[in-house]
């Protein structure tokens, strides 16, 4: 290997590092580190000027090393690679050092900050001598794709696939197709018939031939990995069509997770009452009768005084923190829909906040307003309604209230409440989530690869999360959510391999002393014996890198490229003996 | 000691074993280590009181090997060797001819490996008392007290000379972590930080794998008590894994499978 | 000793703790800068010789922090790493080693306030605790 010439480039991110991060006095410093031809301070190095700057020294200094301080590489990791690329340089020859996440943004004292870059930055320019070049590494794509959720999420993005002429496996749990969507009356906000949107879906997702769907079955262990999944299936019921017996195998390249939320059973709360009073009703059980045509209370009579209460689960410490999203809207709906049904009824929305956002919506808080509906607003942090038993036949309900606004302790009557349940996680999250190996979150949604630029796909290659289950939203996002990972698997399928991490372990013969030991430790079975020359072997194909074999083997015979023995070591001691 | 001596002498005479390794008297009244390959020298095998050393590390070396299929006299701790090593892959049933040994001088003879593990199941592999209670010293002194007793009887008394590791027969690698210097992870010569390196990670290495033959602490030239820190690994590991080396050939290896309910109560979540 | 500024060197993974740090970054939650980041892929990866060279080389305290137990992107790693650091911790113990510099976590890429919280609390912890002097002389004659 030639002689180590490195070129570090310390960034100021505009203001972001260099405010609290001495830059031009550590590229300085690094001026005299062993190996180290060229640094350099600049405004943004991850612009086109920043990278074309780094492309440009390269070439006139002859570089074979590069090391960036900037921002985390989970964020620009790739486009600095990128660059050395198009400077005809190996772009693993490269190494960042965090100095904005984990220095410039978190700490106060610009002495102490830039000491800490300090460290950091010398750490990657000593442990980048030890990078070698990679090649990375290509796997073919099974071009059949497993759905896991039969909702609308899981059908838009089969049908979206299968229409393209790509193999489906859809999975639903449930007997039946549509989710939630197929629950809903009409949709908000414009009243169109859910069931005439889902309805023509579930239809072509039948006679689809390239979509195979397995109803009452659920996804249990997958194996493999991007390109190369496979899982066996079991049903439950196998008499029906198309169910197929237990223990089918079916191999697919890429999984689409879409099994949506549930609706929070709001009996713990008990200031409202559920399950106490009869016609203290969740939304789910309002949006039944509305599908039956028939708003009625228990005992069969049309209802007079109807209180909506919003935010039951929701925006509470006690039980969710975050908000459902939907429900403002969906609790307008409700007004809507009552009001043309009972002229004359007295007709609450209890609100804490009215957050109606999407198209069409806030014109439909509007006209809600028109409509002779009482607004009354309580604080969700400190002081919920509460639900007690009233007096008179035609309020057998008195909600209790502080409304906000006027600061005034109010009676609401009322003859039947609808509570505007939080959505929640499904009880099967965890097991998804382990079978596919996407993280979930606290609140047990999955986990997105990048919140704001990638919400659709997952850190895990070849899994992507839509719909509900990623978090609570609408018809339009779980749509856009489904074409969008729809989309993305297309576009693999079309280019038929995926690269895999350049990171692989290896095993030198000549020291593995035969004991097996790393080949159970392994998550993927990506390590083999080979019986005659006594010896493990790594599969690289299978192998996905995370180095738990590296640490396991005693005479380290296993070393792993791109985080071999000697980076991490040499790393360890720059950054703790540098100052 | 004499059934011992009949049989040898009859599996060379058959030639179903080349070569016995067993015991034999040593200088100045101690005991060595014997590989008696002619019928005829089977009555230099002895066994008494004196013979507590672990044959076992001898199945591994290769000028063992080269002799050709050997049988061993084989005591608790050199049999559950012998099941480890099985469990490593080192060795399977076909390679040895085990004679065991009760610490009376009985002779058993073993159909195969399965029968080994019987008799494992059923003898006392525990830690001595005499070993634990001197653990449980040391775990009831403060922390400062602790590391001066391994300063002053580890640190600065240990010459290096890596006698721990050729006596144990679980120390088989080709090449040995402190035999590198890319990177150099333990200084060689003895240095007091670099002892401490060098006997941590080869308690490490051994974990889940010691069978506390005591080979170590008889071999130190030093006579330190380094075999209490394998010991500490072995309380640990049956312990909080409930496992202990040596009891199976097929046993899952410790350090390299485990519960998703391991116990521990150290680690901070949220 | 309030001027002692304790040097404290985390082995975190990538997936999980390496992105919390970074949200508590985004978040501009502000902790004491005490504590160098070494970033791995898992901590399965992690050898534990780098816990015990980090105090060679001069740390005072040492953090591992992973994935939650069952969120491990690559599965089981950080179980293997568990049962590595229940022995490890008892063995230095057993040493006389302060296994109070030793700090274990697991913290999720969505816990930018909790390795906050750790940074912080450890970083006190290990003030309080002084500078690891003894390990520190017994280095020091190695190079004599």
């Amino acid at each position: 290997m030639e002689k180590p010439r490195t070129g570090v480039y310390i960034c100021h991110c505009g203001t972001n590092i260099a405010k609290m991060v001495d830059v031009q006095a550590i590229a300085e410093d690094m001026k005299d580190t062993v190996n180290v031809i060229i640094t350099r301070d600049y405004k943004y190095m991850c612009s086109d000027p920043g990278q074309d700057q780094i492309i440009k020294d390269i070439k006139e200094f002859n570089l074979n090393r590069i090391v960036v301080a900037a921002c985390s590489p989970r964020i620009h990791e790739l486009t600095f690679r990128k660059a050395l690329q198009k400077a005809g340089l190996n772009p693993y020859l490269f190494q960042m050092a965090n100095i904005r996440e984990h220095v410039s943004w978190v700490h106060t004292d610009r002495a102490k900050a830039t000491k800490k870059a300090r460290a950091l930055v010398s750490a990657a320019i000593n442990r980048v001598n030890y990078h070698e070049p990679l090649i990375e590494r290509s796997v073919d794509i099974n071009p059949a794709t497993l759905i896991i959720g039969g909702g609308i999420s899981g059908i838009t993005a089969a049908l979206e696939i299968a229409d393209a002429g790509k193999k489906i496996f859809l999975i639903e749990k449930s007997h039946k197709l549509g989710g939630h969507t197929a629950e809903i009356d009409l949709t908000y906000p414009y009243f169109y018939s859910a069931q005439q949107l889902i309805k023509p879906l579930i239809e072509r997702v039948k006679n689809n031939k390239n979509i195979e769907l397995f109803l009452e079955t659920e996804v249990k262990e997958i194996s493999g990995y991007i390109g190369n999944f496979e899982t066996i299936i079991s049903s439950k019921n196998t008499d029906k069509i198309p169910c197929l017996p237990a223990g089918r195998k079916l191999t697919f390249g890429n999984i689409i997770v879409a099994i949506g939320l549930s609706p929070m059973d709001p009996s713990p709360l008990k200031n409202y009452g559920y399950g106490k009073f009869p016609d203290v009703i969740t939304s789910s059980e309002f949006e039944n009768m509305l599908l039956s045509g028939n708003i009625i209370k228990k005992n069969g009579n049309i209802p007079e005084n109807i209180a909506i209460i919003h935010c039951v689960g929701s925006r509470n410490n006690d039980y969710h923190d975050y908000c459902s999203r939907i429900c403002c809207t969906v609790a307008l709906k409700y007004a809507n829909q009552l009001r043309s049904a009972l002229p004359k009824a007295n007709i609450y929305e209890l609100y804490a906040d009215m957050r109606s956002m999407s198209k069409g919506c806030e014109e439909l808080y509007t006209e809600t307003s028109r409509k002779n509906i009482m607004f009354l607003m309580f604080d969700q942090r400190n002081d919920l309604p509460e639900i007690k038993k009233g007096n008179d036949k035609s309020a057998p309900l008195i909600i209790e209230m502080n409304e906000k606004l006027s600061g005034e302790t109010i009676e609401v009557p009322a003859d039947m409440v609808i509570l505007m349940t939080a959505m929640e996680a499904r009880k099967s999250a965890k097991e998804v989530a382990h079978s596919t190996g996407v993280s979930l979150c606290g609140n047990h949604f999955f986990i997105e690869k990048h919140p704001k630029l990638d919400p659709v796909a997952t850190t895990t290659g070849g899994v992507y999360i839509v719909g509900g289950c990623q978090s609570p939203k609408d018809i339009p996002d779980s749509v856009s959510q489904a074409r969008a990972a729809a989309a993305r698997i297309l576009g693999v399928i079309v280019r038929g391999t995926a690269k895999v991490s350049a990171t692989a372990a290896y095993i030198n013969s000549s020291l593995c002393c035969g004991c097996q030991m790393c080949l159970s430790i392994c998550p993927y079975t990506a390590i083999t014996y080979d019986e005659e020359k006594k010896v493990s072997v790594v599969n690289e194909v299978l192998c996905q890198g995370c180095g738990t074999c590296v640490a396991l083997c005693r005479p380290k015979a296993i070393n792993i490229y791109g985080c071999s023995h000697i980076q991490m070591m040499t790393e360890l001691s720059a950054l703790l003996l540098s100052d | 000691m004499e059934s011992i001596r009949k049989k040898a002498k009859e599996l060379l005479e058959k030639n179903a074993v080349q070569v016995i390794i067993g015991y034999g008297e040593g200088l100045d009244k101690s005991v060595s280590a014997i590989f008696v390959r002619k019928p005829e020298n089977a009555e230099t095998l002895i066994f008494d009181d004196r013979c507590v050393h672990n044959l076992a590390v001898y199945l591994l070396k290769n000028e063992i090997k080269a002799l050709g299929k050997p049988c061993i006299i084989a005591h608790l701790a050199a049999l559950r060797t012998i099941l480890q090593l099985a469990s490593e892959h080192q060795i399977t049933e076909d390679d040895v001819l085990v004679l065991g040994v009760t610490h009376k001088g009985e002779l058993m003879e073993f159909a195969g490996f399965k029968d080994i593990e019987k008799y494992i199941a059923s003898a006392n592999i525990d830690i001595s008392e005499n070993e634990k209670e001197i653990i449980n010293k040391l775990e009831a002194m403060t922390r400062e007290e602790r590391w001066q007793f391994w300063v002053e009887h580890l640190s600065l008394k240990c010459i290096k000379c890596y006698a721990c590791r050729a006596a144990c027969p679980l120390c088989y690698c080709s090449r040995c972590q402190v035999e590198y210097n890319q990177p150099q992870w333990i200084t060689v010569e003895a240095t007091p930080v670099g002892i401490i390196e060098w006997h941590i990670t080869r308690a490490m290495h051994i974990a889940g794998r010691c069978v506390s033959c005591g080979e170590c602490y008889r071999a130190c030239p030093m006579n330190i008590p380094i075999n209490l820190l394998n010991y500490l690994t072995v309380l640990t590991i049956k312990e909080k894994f409930n496992v202990s080396a040596g009891t199976s050939a097929d046993l899952d290896s410790v350090m390299s499978s485990f519960k998703s309910d391991d116990k521990e109560n150290f680690i901070k979540q949220s | 000793m309030p001027d002692f500024q304790p040097k404290i060197v985390a082995f975190v993974c990538t997936w999980c703790t390496y992105a919390g740090a970074d949200l508590a970054g985004t978040s501009r939650i502000k902790y004491e800068p005490n504590v160098k980041i070494i970033r791995f892929p898992c901590t399965g990866r992690i050898d534990f010789m780098f816990l015990l060279k980090s105090f060679a080389y001069g740390a005072d305290g040492v953090i591992v922090s992973g994935c939650h137990p069952n969120d491990c992107h690559y599965t089981s790693g950080n179980f293997h790493a568990r049962r590595r650091w229940i022995v490890f911790r008892e063995l230095v113990d057993l040493l006389g080693m302060d296994i109070n510099r030793l700090c274990f976590s697991w913290v999720s890429a969505a816990e930018g306030a909790q390795w906050a919280e750790i940074v912080n609390s450890f970083t006190e912890q290990v003030r309080t605790l002084g500078p690891y002097k003894e390990y520190r002389e017994l280095a020091e004659k190695d190079k004599k």
